[in-house]
């Protein structure tokens, strides 16, 4: 999570930093249920 | 002379030819017998820790003399019978220097008697407000005078209650990680942890780096500082991990108990 926030800060497009936030909020959900 | 001394106003008489108005105050606590013109008339005894000390009458010309502040320049002029003296005027503004001299002692004095609470109170100022400019300009771009803005000080005082490179190096960035780690972990159990997700990663944390993750704002350049900053740093995230471990799987004793160590030490 820190270094998909980083990467939104980096990038300089305002549409492209949302998707890769919520993609990788779902990878982090993934991994959560998938250790559960 | 006799008739301009007799022309001179009567407080002036007696009072040293001041050739620095700017001066004169500090001099005369730190160097009072530098004072030539001064007779031993001017000075009284004063009892100082038991010993017998002869002390200046502490300005009490510059306040006699009111707003006015008298310079004599004493020259021998061929026109006049005996001397011509020059009196040059200052402006108003140098009287309140004298007694800015007076009033500035017990100013200090009062600064000396802050307490240990409001040391503290203003060390933790400066270290929020550096937590917030290096999460903002990163470490090596932030400048103590940025900060001292930002906390509200002056430059004297942010260095008499730090040194500013330890707060760079090795207060700042925990400090700031620890109310992070609290806010990102508001419930217990692994619904804390999914809870943490969308704040952060969400465009308001990403937009506000001052107040925001200080992992996310400076690891790369943390990595790159000394070993004593990053031990730091380590020893604040193996805590975060360690609570997050915890949250995941509270079964695991390995993780409560370094956990229970870390929060009773």
């Amino acid at each position: 999570m820190v270094g998909t926030l980083q990467l939104a800060r980096a990038l300089t497009d305002r549409t492209c930093p949302i998707k890769l936030l919520a993609r990788g909020g779902e990878t982090a959900l993934k991994l959560l249920d998938d250790r559960a | 002379m006799t008739r301009c001394l007799a022309a001179m106003p009567s407080t002036t008489r007696g009072v040293p030819v001041v050739q620095d108005c700017g001066q004169v105050g500090e001099e005369d606590h730190r160097h009072p017998r530098a004072r030539a013109d001064l007779t031993v008339g001017e000075l009284h005894a004063a009892d100082v820790d038991g010993v017998r000390r002869r002390v200046l009458p502490r300005r009490v010309q510059s306040r006699t003399v009111g707003a006015w502040t008298v310079v004599m320049a004493v020259a021998p002029c061929a026109c006049c019978i005996g001397f011509c003296i020059t009196i040059i005027i200052s402006s108003y503004g140098h009287n309140t220097m004298g007694v800015d001299t007076i009033e500035g002692s017990s100013a200090r004095e009062v600064a000396m008697r802050y307490g240990k609470d409001q040391k503290q109170a203003t060390r933790q100022r400066i270290v929020e407000a550096a937590g917030r400019r290096f999460k903002q300009d990163g470490i090596d771009g932030a400048g103590v005078a940025a900060v001292d803005v930002d906390a509200g000080l002056t430059n004297g005082a942010f260095y008499a209650t730090s040194r500013p490179r330890r707060i760079s190096s090795r207060t700042s960035s925990p400090t700031s990680c620890v109310p992070n780690a609290k806010a990102l972990t508001p419930s217990p159990g692994s619904g804390g942890t999914r809870g943490v997700r969308p704040r952060y990663l969400s465009p308001q944390h990403r937009d506000q780096c001052a107040d925001g993750c200080p992992s996310a704002a400076l690891l790369d350049e943390i990595a790159r500082r000394p070993a004593a900053t990053r031990q730091v740093f380590h020893r604040r995230t193996d805590g975060l991990i360690d609570d997050i471990a915890s949250r995941l799987d509270p079964t695991d004793v390995g993780v409560a108990r370094r956990t229970r160590s870390r929060s009773s030490g």
